[in-house]
């Protein structure tokens, strides 16, 4: 049985493939999370516009892998909500890229496929971090 | 296969729920139901189910002629036998009319196909993105108002429905933002603002319309300053049209018996 999610647990996850949405909101879910999903990079922002989230997850590349739309959620995050932790996730995580991810002030990146838990462990991490 | 995206769920047969707030007349006697604003939901449980995202997303996916069309749609199926003694206002982008040239006559053939007299309705103008400098805007508010269609300017104040929108658009209701109108009763500069629009509106030869009156207190402030058509949760929220009827009998028409 899921655990009610918690006051201040509010996730978004944006990811174009339908079956890391799917299992990422299920885990995640069943860990005390209450989970919105995006599967693309104006469904993101649309929420990101009206929503308030203890963390956002995004993909790097959106649309198929054929941009970097996973940025321009994570810039209207950081303007909007600074408070927002966020994590950026990524097949192509290259140490320019985390570098580069720190520089626009993102929190983590985790290179895909990452363990459902170990997404679960960063984010209480970083939470109770913003917490403290 | 590729999963379909918000906008095509959107744009399915069925993929826009339409709910119903009616806009009432306030004076003396009880308030008189005057007109029913349509407005649009996406699929339920869809990131398009709440209002403010699904716009939001549609205008992100620059998709806002093809929605409005869809939303308009659903709005007259689900609402255009309401009994005529309510107008159906509904909503519509600035831009669409701006670069859908197409869309007045689709809207004339749709009446004609749903047997609607376009003559019951209001097309309440928004625009959230950059002022509209545009000869197709006007040409096409001209050619709804030969359907016979009434105009009102929304959301005046909030975003890009500006003075020079009032003044283009020559509507003929003026729609107050909640912004103004929710919490004015308690807060002299947001009346300030609300008593001089209002008063703008009304020497510019509008109607004008409160929204967002949630409790009596805003509608004191909005009838002191001489408004006299309110919408908002303290007479009755966006409801489905089963519920309209239930909460309004003189709405129901056989359409909706069978």
């Amino acid at each position: 049985m899921s655990e009610q999610p918690r006051q201040g647990r509010r996730l978004l996850v944006v990811d174009d493939e339908p079956m890391i949405l799917s299992a990422l909101h299920e885990y995640l879910t069943g860990r005390g999370f209450a989970v919105d999903c995006a599967s693309e990079r104006e469904e993101a922002l649309a929420l990101v516009a009206h929503v308030r989230y203890a963390a956002v997850i995004a993909d790097l590349q959106l649309s198929g892998g054929h941009d970097a739309g996973g940025l321009e959620v994570v810039a209207a995050v950081r303007e909007r909500a600074p408070a927002t932790r966020v994590v950026l996730c990524s097949s192509l995580a290259s140490l320019e890229l985390v570098r580069g991810a720190r520089a626009q002030g993102i929190d983590a990146v985790l290179n895909k496929p990452t363990p459902l838990a170990d997404v679960a462990v960063c984010l209480e991490n970083l939470l109770a971090g913003a917490a403290a | 296969m590729t999963p379909r995206t918000l906008l095509q769920r959107l744009l399915e047969p069925g993929g826009l729920q339409s709910l119903f707030q009616p806009i009432y007349a306030v004076g003396s006697g009880a308030p008189k139901l005057q007109a029913l604003e349509a407005l649009t939901r996406g699929p339920e449980g869809s990131n398009g189910a709440k209002a403010d995202v699904l716009f939001e997303y549609v205008r992100l996916k620059k998709a806002e002629a093809a929605v409005d069309r869809a939303c308009l749609a659903a709005a007259l199926q689900t609402g255009g036998h309401l009994a005529r003694g309510a107008r159906l206002a509904l909503n519509l982008h600035a831009s669409t009319l701006a670069r859908d040239r197409a869309f007045p006559r689709f809207l004339g053939d749709l009446c004609a196909r749903l047997a609607v007299d376009p003559r019951r309705l209001t097309c309440e103008i928004l625009e959230q993105g950059p002022a509209l400098d545009s000869a197709g805007f006007q040409v096409a508010l001209g050619e709804l108002r030969e359907l016979g269609v009434r105009i009102a300017l929304d959301d005046l104040g909030v975003g890009a429905s500006n003075l020079r929108m009032l003044l283009e658009v020559k509507p003929d209701y003026v729609k107050l933002d909640r912004f103004f109108v929710t919490g004015a009763a308690a807060d002299r500069s947001r009346a300030a603002v609300l008593e001089a629009m209002s008063l703008l509106a009304r020497r510019l030869g509008s109607d004008v319309v409160a929204e967002g009156v949630e409790g009596p207190a805003e509608l004191d402030t909005v009838t002191g300053y001489g408004i006299k058509l309110v919408q908002g949760n303290l007479f009755c929220p966006a409801v489905t049209v089963a519920e309209l009827c239930r909460r309004e009998p003189q709405l129901l028409t056989r359409h909706y018996a069978a």
